[in-house]
C-alpha cells in the first residue's frame, strides 16, 4: 500500500510541476502580422519521413507537435518562446523533409448581404469584379474597398440613428428604401411635408447610406438598419438656396436626424450656412459629412467649413482618386465615388429598367462616410461628432502612400476603412 | 474584488485564526502554542472563465504565481499563513467596445504583486481519516503596462491594468494512513473577482474603459498530496477542477495545479 502510495505521490507531484512549468507559459505574439495565431505554425511532412525523424526534427527546432491533423497528416507545432512565427516558418521551410510549413492562418467570418446587386458594389467588397453592366466595363482591384463586409460582422447599425439626407428629397416608395424612410420628411423647396425626390440625386445618396440590406433587392447600405429622414432643399434641377439649405439643415437636426449627409457645394463661403452648420455640430451633438465637389478645384463649401464637416474626396474602383475630385486642405478623408451602383428614383426610372443606376461623384463618396458615421454612432453613442470625424480619419487607408505619404491634400487621411473604424484592434505584445 | 469585501475577509482571516488557535491550559504550554515557524516556497498555475460585461461575455484569465509564504502552526491543530510573492495574468481575450476605437486584448501575461493569507484548521479524526477546514485569500494587484496601437494612421498608446483577488474556503478530508505522504481531497468555494481598466489615447481621442471581472464557477474540486521526505522539508501539491456553467449552455471545467515547498526550523 505504502509503495503504490509512493509511486502515485511521485507521480501527482511530477505531473502538477510539469503542468505548471508548460502549461502556464504564455508565449510572444508575432507584432508583424496579427492575422496567424501566435506561438504556433502549421507543417506537413513528406510522407516517406519515419515518425523517429520528425519529432527529432521538431525537437532540434525546440518545437512540440500540439496537434496532428491526421487526413493531411500535418502538424500544429508550438513554436520556442524567443522565436517568432516568420522566423520558425523560414527555418522549418530549409528542412527538405518538410513538404510545407506556414503561419496558422486565423479566418474571420464575413458578413455578405444577399442584395441582388450586392456583386456590382465594389465600394463594399472588390473581389476584382467588373464594375459596371456594359460590356468592357473596367475591373476592380481586389481589396480597394472600405471593408464592409467585416465590418458588419460587428454592426450594421440600429434603428435609432437617424441619417438626415439634406438634398433633392428621396423616393419615398423605392422598394429598397419604403421600409427605410423614418418620416416623409419635409420639403423646403416646395413648402410641404413631402420630401419626394423629383431628381434622383438624393434618392442615389440615400440608397448608399442606408439601402434596405440583406431583403434579396437591390443593392446594400453602408448602414442597414439607421433610418433615412428626407430632407428636400435641392429643386429638381438639383440647386438649391441659402435659405432652403440653412432650413433644411435646422430642421432635420431638430427633428432627430444624428447624421446629415449634404451632397452639394458651392465654391463661395456663406456664414448663414456655417451658422446652421456650427448648431447641428456644436448644439446638437451631429456628425456632417459632405462632398469635396467633382470639379478638380479647391474644396467646396459647406465640405470646406473644416471645424465642423467631413470632407470627402473620391476615389476609384483601384483605390486611385479620382481625376475630377475637388482637393485642399480640408480633406479628411476619400471613400468610393466612381461607378458606384446605387438606388434611383422608380418615377425616373424608364420602363423596362431597375430603378437602381452607377452613378460618378463625390457626393456618393460622402455618403458611404454618412453610413460608417451613423454605424459608429449606433454602437456607441456617448462619442461626440468630432470624436466619430476622428475614428473615421484615423482608420482610413492611406492609399496614395507611395507618392504622398500621410495625410494629404487630395484623400486626407486615406480612403475609409469601415473595420478598423468598428471591428475591436487586437492589441498585441 | 470590491473596496467592501476586502477589509471583510481580512476580518475574516484574523478571527479564523483567533478562534483555531487551541487555547493553552498552562502558561508553559502558551510558550509552546506557536509550535513552528515555517518558510515555504509556492508555485501555482490556474486558468479560469472570467465572466465580463455584467455577464454577457466570457473569456480566459490564467495566472502564474510564485510567493514566499511563512507559516506559523499552532500545536499541529491550526496553522496561519502569510504571503507574498510575484505573478503573471493573463486576460487574453477581453474586448473593449466603449472606447473611441474599440479593442480585443490578446497582448498575453502582466506581471503582479501577489499577497494573501491563509489558515487551516483540523476539526476531528476519523481512524486514518481526519477533516478539517481551510481558507486563503489572495490578491494581485497588477503593474500597468503600455502597449501600441497598430495599424492606424496616426500616434497612439494604451495603458492596460488589472487586478483580482480570490477567497478560498471549505472543508478537507485527509488520509493519514501513509508514512511520509498524505493524500487529501478538499471541496473547496473559489470566489474570483477583479477589474482590468484600459486607457486608450490615440491622436485626440481619449478614453478609459473598466472591466468587472467575475469567476465562473463557485465551487472547486481539488485533490493533491502532501509528501514529507524528513521532518524539516514538505512539498504540497494539488489540482484542481471547478465546473461551470457555460453562458452558451452546457457544462466546461476549469483546472489548477499548484505545488508548495515548505522548509521547516
Amino acid at each position: 500500500m505504502r509503495k503504490i502510495g509512493r509511486v502515485l505521490n511521485a507521480g501527482l507531484i511530477a505531473g502538477m510541476t510539469a503542468l505548471l512549468i508548460f502549461g502556464g507559459s504564455d508565449l510572444p505574439r508575432s507584432q508583424a502580422d496579427p492575422d496567424f495565431v501566435p506561438g504556433e505554425v502549421l507543417l506537413k511532412f513528406k510522407s516517406s519521413v519515419p515518425l523517429p525523424e520528425r519529432a527529432l526534427a521538431l525537437a532540434a527546432l525546440r518545437s512540440r507537435a500540439l496537434a496532428r491533423i491526421s487526413s493531411l497528416n500535418a502538424y500544429v507545432v508550438r513554436i520556442p518562446e524567443d522565436a517568432t512565427v516568420e522566423e520558425m516558418v523560414e527555418a522549418f521551410g530549409r528542412n527538405p523533409d518538410i513538404a510545407y510549413v506556414q503561419p496558422n492562418y486565423i479566418y474571420r467570418a464575413c458578413l455578405t448581404p444577399n442584395d441582388k446587386y450586392f456583386e456590382d458594389q465594389y465600394a463594399l467588397f472588390n473581389k476584382g469584379q467588373q464594375v459596371g453592366w456594359v460590356p468592357g466595363s473596367p475591373q476592380g482591384k481586389p481589396s480597394a474597398d472600405i471593408k464592409a463586409t467585416s465590418a458588419w460582422e460587428e454592426t450594421t447599425g440600429i434603428a435609432g440613428v437617424v441619417i438626415g439626407i439634406v438634398d433633392t428629397g428621396v423616393d419615398l416608395n423605392h422598394p429598397d428604401l419604403k421600409n427605410k424612410i423614418r418620416s416623409r420628411g419635409y420639403d423646403f423647396v416646395n413648402g410641404d411635408t413631402d420630401a419626394t425626390d423629383d431628381n434622383g440625386h438624393g434618392t442615389m445618396v440615400a440608397g448608399i447610406a442606408a439601402a434596405e440590406t440583406n431583403n434579396y433587392e437591390g443593392i446594400a447600405g453602408v448602414a442597414w438598419n439607421s433610418k433615412i429622414l428626407p430632407v428636400k432643399v435641392l429643386d429638381q434641377f438639383g440647386s438649391g438656396t441659402t435659405v432652403t439649405i440653412v432650413n433644411g439643415i435646422l430642421w432635420a437636426v431638430d427633428n432627430g436626424a444624428q447624421i446629415l449627409n449634404l451632397s452639394f457645394g458651392a465654391p463661395a463661403k456663406d456664414n448663414a450656412v456655417e451658422e446652421a452648420l456650427k448648431y447641428a455640430f456644436e448644439t446638437k451633438g451631429v456628425f456632417i459629412a459632405a462632398a469635396a465637389g467633382n470639379d478638380n478645384t479647391a474644396v467646396y463649401y459647406p465640405a470646406a467649413y473644416d471645424r465642423y464637416v467631413c470632407a470627402t474626396a473620391a476615389t476609384d474602383y483601384n483605390d486611385q482618386r479620382t481625376t475630377w475630385s475637388n482637393f485642399g486642405p480640408e480633406i479628411d478623408v476619400a471613400a468610393p465615388g466612381d461607378k458606384i451602383i446605387t438606388t434611383y428614383p422608380v418615377a425616373l426610372t424608364p420602363a423596362g429598367f431597375q430603378p437602381y443606376k452607377f452613378q460618378d461623384g463625390t457626393s456618393m463618396a460622402g455618403a458611404h462616410v454618412a453610413g460608417l458615421a451613423a454605424l459608429i454612432r449606433g454602437i456607441k453613442p456617448s462619442l461626440s461628432p468630432s470624436d466619430i470625424m476622428n475614428i473615421i480619419r484615423y482608420s482610413a487607408d492611406d492609399v496614395n502612400s507611395s507618392i504622398h505619404k500621410g495625410r494629404d491634400v487630395f484623400i486626407g487621411y486615406g480612403r475609409i476603412n469601415m473595420e478598423k473604424a468598428l471591428v475591436p484592434l487586437k492589441i498585441i505584445k | 474584488m470590491s473596496k467592501r469585501r476586502f477589509p471583510v475577509i481580512l476580518g475574516l482571516l484574523a478571527l479564523g485564526t483567533l478562534l483555531l488557535r487551541p487555547v493553552p491550559a498552562r502558561a508553559q504550554d502558551a510558550e509552546q502554542a506557536v509550535t513552528r515557524v515555517r518558510p515555504s516556497l509556492g508555485l501555482e498555475y490556474f486558468s479560469r472563465t472570467i465572466a465580463w460585461d455584467e455577464g454577457t461575455s466570457t473569456s480566459t484569465l490564467s495566472a502564474s504565481i510564485a510567493v514566499l509564504r511563512v507559516e506559523a502552526e499552532f500545536q499541529k491543530e491550526a496553522r496561519l499563513g502569510l504571503f507574498l510573492g510575484y505573478g503573471f495574468s493573463n486576460f487574453n481575450g477581453l474586448v473593449f467596445r466603449q472606447l473611441p476605437f474599440s479593442l480585443d486584448y490578446q497582448a498575453g501575461n502582466i506581471g503582479s504583486l501577489i499577497w494573501g493569507g491563509d489558515l487551516g484548521a483540523r476539526f476531528f479524526s476519523l481512524g486514518a481519516f481526519e477533516i478539517g477546514i481551510e481558507a486563503q485569500f489572495l490578491m494581485s494587484l497588477g503593474r500597468t503596462k503600455d502597449f501600441t496601437i497598430p495599424s492606424l494612421n496616426t500616434d497612439g498608446g494604451l495603458e492596460g491594468k488589472g487586478t483580482w483577488s480570490r477567497v478560498l474556503a471549505g472543508p478537507v478530508l485527509r488520509y493519514t494512513g501513509y508514512e511520509n505522504f498524505t493524500p487529501f481531497l478538499s471541496v473547496l468555494y473559489n470566489g474570483m473577482w477583479g477589474t482590468f481598466t484600459m486607457n486608450e489615447t490615440i491622436g485626440d481621442l481619449i478614453g478609459s474603459e473598466e472591466k468587472k471581472i467575475t469567476a465562473r464557477g463557485p465551487i472547486g474540486i481539488a485533490i493533491g498530496t502532501v509528501f514529507e521526505p524528513s521532518a524539516m522539508f514538505k512539498i504540497k501539491a494539488e489540482v484542481t477542477a471547478i465546473p461551470f456553467k457555460k453562458l452558451t449552455g452546457g457544462l466546461d471545467t476549469d483546472y489548477g495545479a499548484s505545488v508548495r515547498a515548505v522548509v521547516s526550523f
